[in-house]
């Protein structure tokens, strides 16, 4: 048989394995989960053959049924728009339809309607594992006949299976014939016991995690958990980070001693790109844990959990997913939105999504944290970070709850959503998503932040003409703009400094930790190189007092909270929204928002904190 | 006996679906999912406060329903006769 296009399509139901076999069969890095509708893009990657020769496989986003009314945005308007268009093309892709076998009857309506499309058809079975009898007898022989389609079995897990799927996939299909066959006889003939999910386990731990009473305060234990972990299990790490650098620091000082060039060095790049590089632990300790919620299946009955909630606020279970992936990072979040169908849902959950406290706001967090309440326990500060993330997702639901009687008025689609069996999330899938988030950190402290660190070094170095203050610093380019904006800033308790990083964090608020590292290493280059924590801390006004009180440190906190400091996610809304219209209301609102919110929480609490 | 909506179907026990009146999106995309006429499937339980129902099919598949939905689709005992 020949392998027309020498291109290979992964399609299915939502979660029934196909990014995992495309990781497989590829070694990419295709981001998978146990969650209908994580593929939300069409990834392209390049395949061997057994036979030498190359293929293009492309794994679709999932889909129920071609013959869906679907809106052409989400995921599952992709995937048909792209099988369409296969269909008129003259070389057209082998189609390989990834099939979970405990839901095999409903699999083979769609595997019928790919047929009657007319492609190269080749079927592939997976999730046997997961069958409740494990000695149930699938006879694939039996189903290739009444599909009249090759049939392979398949499983990501196993690695002594991808050989054999690797072979059918270079045999390749002729175009599919057999548009008439019962999908129920077909499955009622392969399947010999009949099949459903392993149960007992399952279902046991469902109705623990999804009892009315019990399920809510688990899944609410679970966040405060995972969040208050962030803080606490990183906090050592990144206290250890934060000497290393300091040592670097003291050590380039001794080497160079306290010239242009040392400055430059130990106040600009490791001042800035080295103090963000200690806050890399949190970042991978809340990635490895995002994964383990989402491969384990809990992301689903979280969904379940939060339904009626969201609903009351215009939302929907649909928009658990991409809400709980902003607390990681809000752009692929952004893309995420496309498992939900209803289009003004979808539109209300981008434009909250910047308020969900994505990892970029950690190291400002935790700076703040321990600058300020540096004199309460690792408990406490653990619970100020918890407090943050629910400050945030409060702010972006009473958002939600204002847009949907405003800029996105109208009904929501129902939530009718798969819940996934649960697994035992993959140790080699998590580590290697861990060493991402830490490549991809270190890959932004290294050119973006670097450059960054560089640029304001130069102009906190370079005086402004004119300018008559009484430190170098405070003549310098940098400070002269941050002064201009004191006026504007004070009431939110912000000086000069603070509105520099405010500047430097416009485009990616990781920068503000940098900022200020560069900003207190060029004031202090004559003293020995201490913490930015303690410099924040010790920092002194003329007459004595200090410059910061924890009530600048709360005013920052919120501004952090609300503001939308992240060129990323505002061009991801750009992309998703297909407007400018939205992204600039996004700025507009979140920076009103935090701008307001600071001046309340800066005047409020300075009756309750000395300063 | 007369069908009942899922809504108020009672739990664990196998149902088979006799009609749905929804609007023709929302049926055919239920229906791909494995909630159709003739279909047959069981409420495994009922979020609080209206919220969603968990569902069975019994061809393979477990779904979050909401209630709207649910109660606008009809359903029966398994054995009962219409």
């Amino acid at each position: 048989m020949i392998l027309e296009g020498r291109r290979i399509v992964l399609v299915g139901r939502p979660n029934s394995g196909k990014s995992s076999l495309y990781n497989a069969l590829t070694g990419g890095h295709a981001h998978v989960g146990n969650y209908p509708g994580v593929t939300v893009d069409i990834l392209e990657g390049e395949l061997t053959l057994p036979s030498g020769k190359q293929a293009t496989l492309i794994d679709l986003p999932g889909l129920y049924s071609i013959t869906n009314i679907v809106d052409p945005r989400t995921d599952e308007g992709v995937a048909r728009a792209f099988l369409e268009t296969a269909k008129a093309s003259t070389m057209p892709p082998l189609v390989v339809h990834v099939v979970d076998v405990t839901q095999l009857a409903l699999s083979l309506r769609l595997t019928r309607e790919i047929a009657q499309l007319g492609l190269p058809l080749l079927v592939v079975l997976t999730q046997s594992d997961l069958l409740d009898d494990a000695h149930t007898k699938i006879d694939v022989a039996a189903l290739a006949r009444a599909i009249e389609a090759p049939v392979v079995m398949a499983s990501a897990r196993d690695n002594t299976t991808i050989p054999a799927l690797r072979q059918a996939l270079d045999d390749g299909a002729e175009r599919s014939v057999c548009h008439t066959f019962n999908p129920d006889a077909a499955a009622s003939i392969t399947l010999l016991q009949g099949a459903h999910r392993r149960s007992s386990v399952m279902d046991r731990a469902d109705e623990i995690l999804l009892h009315p009473i019990v399920g809510p305060v688990a899944f609410g234990g679970i966040m405060t958990l995972l969040f208050a972990a962030v803080f606490l299990v990183a906090s050592p790490a990144t206290a250890m980070m934060d000497a290393l650098v300091g040592v670097a620091r003291s050590a380039i000082t001794a080497k160079l001693g306290r010239g242009l060039f040392a400055s430059f060095l130990s106040d600009g790049l490791l001042g800035g790109a080295g103090t963000v590089l200690a806050f890399m632990p949190q970042i991978v300790i809340l990635t490895i844990a995002m994964e383990v919620l989402e491969a384990s299946g809990y992301l689903a009955r979280g969904a379940f959990l939060t339904d009626r909630l969201l609903r009351l606020l215009g939302l929907s279970g649909y928009s658990f997913l991409p809400l709980l992936m902003g607390h990681a990072c809000a752009v692929p979040a952004i893309s995420s939105t496309r498992v939900i169908r209803d289009p003004k849902e979808r539109l209300t959950t981008i434009l909250i999504l910047p308020l969900m406290t994505c990892s970029a706001r950690l190291p400002t967090y935790a700076l703040i944290v321990s600058a300020f309440f540096a004199a309460h326990g690792a408990l406490f500060r653990s619970l100020i970070f918890v407090a943050l993330y629910l400050f945030g997702i409060f702010g972006g639901l009473v958002a939600s709850f204002v847009l949907r009687r405003k800029a996105t008025r109208g009904r929501s689609l129902p939530l009718v959503l798969e819940m996934p069996a649960y697994r035992v999330p993959q140790l080699s899938v998590m580590v290697r998503k861990g060493i991402l988030a830490a490549r991809r950190f270190l890959k932004d402290v290294g050119t973006t932040i670097v450059i960054a660190s560089a640029v304001l070094w130069m102009l906190l170095t370079v005086p402004m003409p004119g300018s008559h203050a009484n430190t170098e610093v405070e003549r310098s380019i940098a400070a002269n703009i941050g002064k201009a904006m004191e006026p504007v800033t004070r009431p939110a308790g912000f000086d000069w400094r603070i509105d520099v990083g405010l500047i430097g964090s416009f485009g990616a608020r990781e920068l503000m930790v940098g900022t200020l590292g560069v900003i207190f290493g060029v004031e202090g280059a004559q003293d020995d190189p201490a913490p930015l924590t303690e410099r924040l801390r010790t920092a002194k006004n003329a007459d004595g007092t200090p410059v910061y009180t924890m009530a600048t440190g709360l005013s920052i906190l919120v501004f952090f909270v609300f503001a939308c400091q992240c060129m990323s996610t505002v061009a991801a809304i750009r992309r998703e929204t297909r407007s400018l219209k939205w992204p600039l209301f996004v700025l507009a609102y979140t920076y009103g928002v935090a701008f307001v919110c600071s001046i309340l929480v800066y005047q409020v609490s300075r009756f309750f904190f000395a300063g | 006996m007369l069908p009942i909506t899922l809504d108020s179907a009672p739990l664990a026990q196998d149902m088979v679906v006799v009609r749905m009146d929804l609007d023709e999106e929302t049926t055919r995309w239920i229906g791909s999912i494995g909630i159709g006429e003739g279909d047959k499937l069981s409420v495994l339980r009922k979020a609080v406060l209206g919220g969603p129902l968990h569902v069975r099919c019994a061809r393979g598949g477990e779904f979050a329903i909401d209630r709207s939905v649910a109660s606008h689709i009809h359903v029966r005992s398994v054995g009962e006769t219409a």
